[in-house]
């Protein structure tokens, strides 16, 4: 339980008004999109880094666990108070600084929505390349944190080969800059790589400047129906070994493209046992000579049913379904409610066809449906199990099932998360997946943060 | 309904947070950056889901943010689990304000609306005489006429001094076209929106419901027309839930009346001189909540010359103008907030009209325009009949 005096303390930091113990505000910030709980203390709403150097530093006087936030929509419980504490919102920093296209980089406040980022670059025909599904919510603070991707990691990698520069507030609320202005720099430790990534666990992120890239001249999206999901897969695998590094491949099962046709219509799509969406980007011959060669792999595994369009509007539509199906898989039955868990494994290309099977054996087994969708073209894969809310038996069966694909993940030499990060929800997999350098990165989280008191709980 | 029957819509929330990107009332704040998250529509999820388990209290910061919400239906239009948010914010609010936890000024609203008929508190003798002093010659032998068309001109119009002109123009126009139609004069009632929005008993409503169609069948209307959408998502959708059956007569918005005669050739728009560029605003319960987009466009467009542009968020994309949900009653503070946003809007596109069809909207978008009007270029707002009227050249 905080004290009415460091309550204050807050309050002169940050005004009454951005400041708050009200029951309302704890219970709503006791949750992201996990069912991972836990009541902050107070809630913090800052607007500069120095206002955050100085909650943090009453935090490490006071041994007070810091916990920051973003918009929330994490899936593990990294922004939750697990342990009571300060949630730092950073919401209210969401100023774009600087935007220098010379230097291919902007920079900006972690509570930038990444989208709002990219509908400011466009005019400038430039983007920030991390898109994750959510990004029409998430703040480029907690993308960076996860070290989030989605659905064009494959060619363009994940938010950590986008950082060039941050403004960090350390565990003693001391404020430390990394990185530099240069595309390269090899300078002693990769901090940048250390803290993206970190879940703030081991400092806040708050200021960043990150590399962006031209907008493509064109794009084209391919809509390919399979017949059976592991096909899907070996179509994947084919498709580089043809040469072609599409912009994204995406999958959706038959329940996934359920979920379209009830959710967005508009869309189009057809029921089949998957469907691989593909993305090209270049001038337009280049994006018709990727589709044609793609089309050939997919003629020699005597896959016809395809529909090839240059259209905006029409990937768009796509797109836009797509990126929703997540949260949308509880219109596929009635009173069965989408949860996060076991949603986010990465496999080697080559176990993806038998890990799609493998996640429907599963579900079959526990009685439980799941939906299946994912960024294929890098492995990953977000299973959506959906259960009774209200049903006791549904969670434990669900918990077995999280479990199961968690396991079958790291059997198959893959990871419980692609994307989505540790947090509470996953942390009991990580010594499993590699205990040595597990060790070494609990010393490095006591080194940094020998309090603990950085969003304690996750990760570690 | 009951809150435990919300049970099943706020479990399909996936706490996601798709909504946050379009909620207006999110940035209704002095700041205009994302305020609480109670301030948005998964916060309000996670709330009533609380007060239903009794896993949170209903303090004052509570309340705030169930009645800020603008009732504008971005977040159930976006919602990818088809969770109906705003079914959750109007049976949240019901159920503290049953408790008394709501605003004294919201609950005194209610008193009002109950006692007076309308939401003003005025006499309802004045119903008619406050708005057509200027046209009483073309209102006095409508009033209590039989006639197979109605005008229910709803309590902004009949009360409020700014929109009386609203009213006044439909009638002109009506007189004009020769449409026999009526008023139903001091038996016109509140149609129950204002209650519905903010928390009112569900008899109260029924009871208005009751009154309304009661007098409106008996005689013999056809089809009532609206310039209210508040008053016309009412008698659309919620009283044949409330009285449990269909009404006998149509209700319809004075631009689908005002559509069909320029269809037929009734009615043809002549130009207008000196307009300037003219945009539409979606008014949230005409366009998010009852699917009507196309319709006042047309009959923009209907007027020779027209120089019409779209904002950069239209139809569903749409941004509220601050005046929806019965926000203004709990605190008008939030209401201006938006209104501000809403001046972003206009100033992006160059308009020197901002057209609506709604009175709450009129009201809320004189502010915006007053505030878009400081950046240079002024800019008015005007209701959809005015701007008929001056294509009639009955003004």
């Amino acid at each position: 339980m905080l004290s009415q005096d460091i309550a204050k303390e807050f309050e002169s930091i940050v005004g009454a008004s951005n400041c708050s113990m009200d029951d309302a505000i704890l219970y709503v910030y006791s949750f992201d999109i996990s069912d991972v709980t836990g009541r902050p203390d107070i809630v913090v709403r800052p607007s500069s880094t120095e206002e955050i150097a100085r909650i943090v530093t009453t935090c490490a006087r006071e041994k007070i666990p810091v916990i920051p936030r973003g918009a929330g929509t994490g899936a593990t419980g990294g922004a939750v108070a697990t342990s009571g504490g300060v949630v730092i919102e950073m919401t209210r920093m969401n100023k774009i600084i600087d935007l220098d296209l010379s230097n291919l980089q902007v920079t900006l406040q972690p509570g930038v929505v990444i989208d709002r980022l990219n509908q400011f670059l466009k005019p400038h025909k430039f983007f920030y390349p991390v898109i994750p599904g959510s990004d029409a919510m998430a703040t480029i603070g907690g993308v960076v944190s996860n070290d989030a991707s989605g659905m064009r990691a494959f060619k363009y990698g994940t938010a950590k080969d986008y950082m060039l520069g941050a403004t960090v507030v350390m565990p003693d609320g001391s404020i430390v800059p990394i990185g530099c202005k240069a595309l390269k720099n090899v300078a002693g430790l990769d901090l940048l790589r250390l803290f993206a990534g970190s879940e703030g666990t081991l400092g806040i992120i708050t200021e960043l400047r990150v590399k962006i890239l031209p907008l493509p001249i064109t794009k084209g999206v391919l809509t390919v129906y399979f017949d059976d999901l592991e096909t899907a897969g070996t179509a994947v695998i084919r498709t580089y070994q043809a040469g072609i590094i599409p912009s994204a491949i995406e999958i959706m099962d038959k329940s996934a493209l359920r979920v379209v046709q009830i959710y967005r219509p508009q869309a189009g799509v057809q029921v089949a046992e998957a469907m691989l969406l593909f993305e090209f980007e270049g001038n337009k011959e280049y994006v018709e000579f990727q589709a044609s060669k793609v089309g050939e792999v997919l003629d020699a595994l005597g896959i016809t049913e395809r529909q090839f369009s240059s259209d905006p509007k029409e990937a768009e539509r796509l797109w836009s379904a797509r990126s929703t199906v997540g949260a949308a898989t509880s219109v596929l039955k009635e009173g069965y409610n989408r949860v996060y868990e076991g949603e986010d494994i990465c496999v080697p290309l080559t176990e993806l066809p038998r890990t799609l099977l493998k996640v429907h054996e599963l579900q079959e087994q526990h009685g439980l449906d799941c939906v299946i969708y994912g960024h294929i073209s890098i492995g990953a894969i977000h299973p959506a199990i959906t259960i009774r809310k209200s049903d006791k038996d549904d969670w434990v069966a669900m918990k077995a099932l999280a479990d199961d694909i968690h396991k079958w993940a790291i059997h198959v030499g893959g990871t419980v998360t692609g994307e989505h990060g540790i947090g509470v929800a996953r942390k009991e997999y990580i010594a499993q997946m590699y205990p040595e350098a597990y060790e070494i990165m609990k010393k490095i989280k006591h080194a940094l943060d020998p309090d603990n008191i950085m969003n304690p709980g996750k990760m570690f | 309904m009951t809150l435990e029957d919300l049970r099943p819509i706020l479990e399909k929330c996936a706490r996601c947070g798709t909504c946050r990107a379009k909620c207006p009332s999110l940035e209704a704040n002095e700041e205009g950056t994302p305020g609480w998250d109670v301030f948005g529509p998964r916060g309000r999820m996670e709330l009533a889901y609380g007060l239903l388990d009794n896993k949170v209290q209903p303090t004052k910061m509570l309340q705030d943010g169930i009645f800020t919400c603008f009732f504008c239906n971005q977040c159930v239009v976006t919602c990818p689990s088809l969770a109906n948010v705003t079914d959750v914010v109007l049976e949240t609010r019901r159920y503290l304000a049953e408790q008394g936890n709501a605003a004294p000024q919201v609950l005194k609203a209610h008193d009002t609306i109950n006692e007076s008929k309308n939401m003003f508190g005025l006499d309802q003798a004045d119903r008619v005489e406050l708005w057509s002093m200027d046209v009483s010659d073309l209102v006095e032998d409508h009033v209590g006429k039989p006639a197979p068309t109605l005008f229910f001109v709803g309590c902004q119009g009949s009360f409020k001094g700014d929109l009386v002109s609203i009213p006044v123009r439909v009638v002109q126009i009506l007189d004009k076209i020769g449409e026999d139609f009526m008023l139903l004069g001091e038996d016109e009632m509140c149609c129950g929106n204002p209650l519905e929005l903010t928390g009112g008993a569900e008899d109260s409503v029924r009871e208005l419901a009751e009154a309304n169609v009661g007098k409106i069948e008996a005689f013999g209307v056809q089809q009532a027309i609206f310039t209210c959408p508040g008053c016309y998502r009412t008698f659309s959708n919620v009283y044949p839930k409330l009285l449990g059956r269909e009404l006998t007569f149509k209700p319809m918005m004075f631009s689908e009346y005002l559509l069909g005669k320029i269809k037929d050739g009734t009615v043809t728009l002549g130009p207008i001189d000196g307009l300037g560029k003219v945009v539409y605003h979606d008014p949230c319960e005409l366009g998010r909540h009852m699917g009507i987009y196309d319709v006042p466009r047309e009959v923009i467009a209907s007027i020779p010359g027209i120089e019409f542009v779209e904002f950069k968020a239209n139809r569903e994309n749409c941004n509220c103008c601050g005046m929806g949900g019965g926000v203004a009653i709990h605190d008008m503070k939030v209401s201006e907030f938006q209104a501000r946003n809403k001046a972003r809007d206009i100033e992006e596109t160059g308009a020197t009209v901002v057209v609506t069809h709604c009175p709450a909207c009129f009201q809320g978008l004189a502010k915006s325009c007053e505030i878009a009007s400081t950046s240079g270029v002024p800019v008015e707002v005007m209701d959809l009949a005015e701007l008929v009227a001056k294509s009639l050249g009955i003004v």
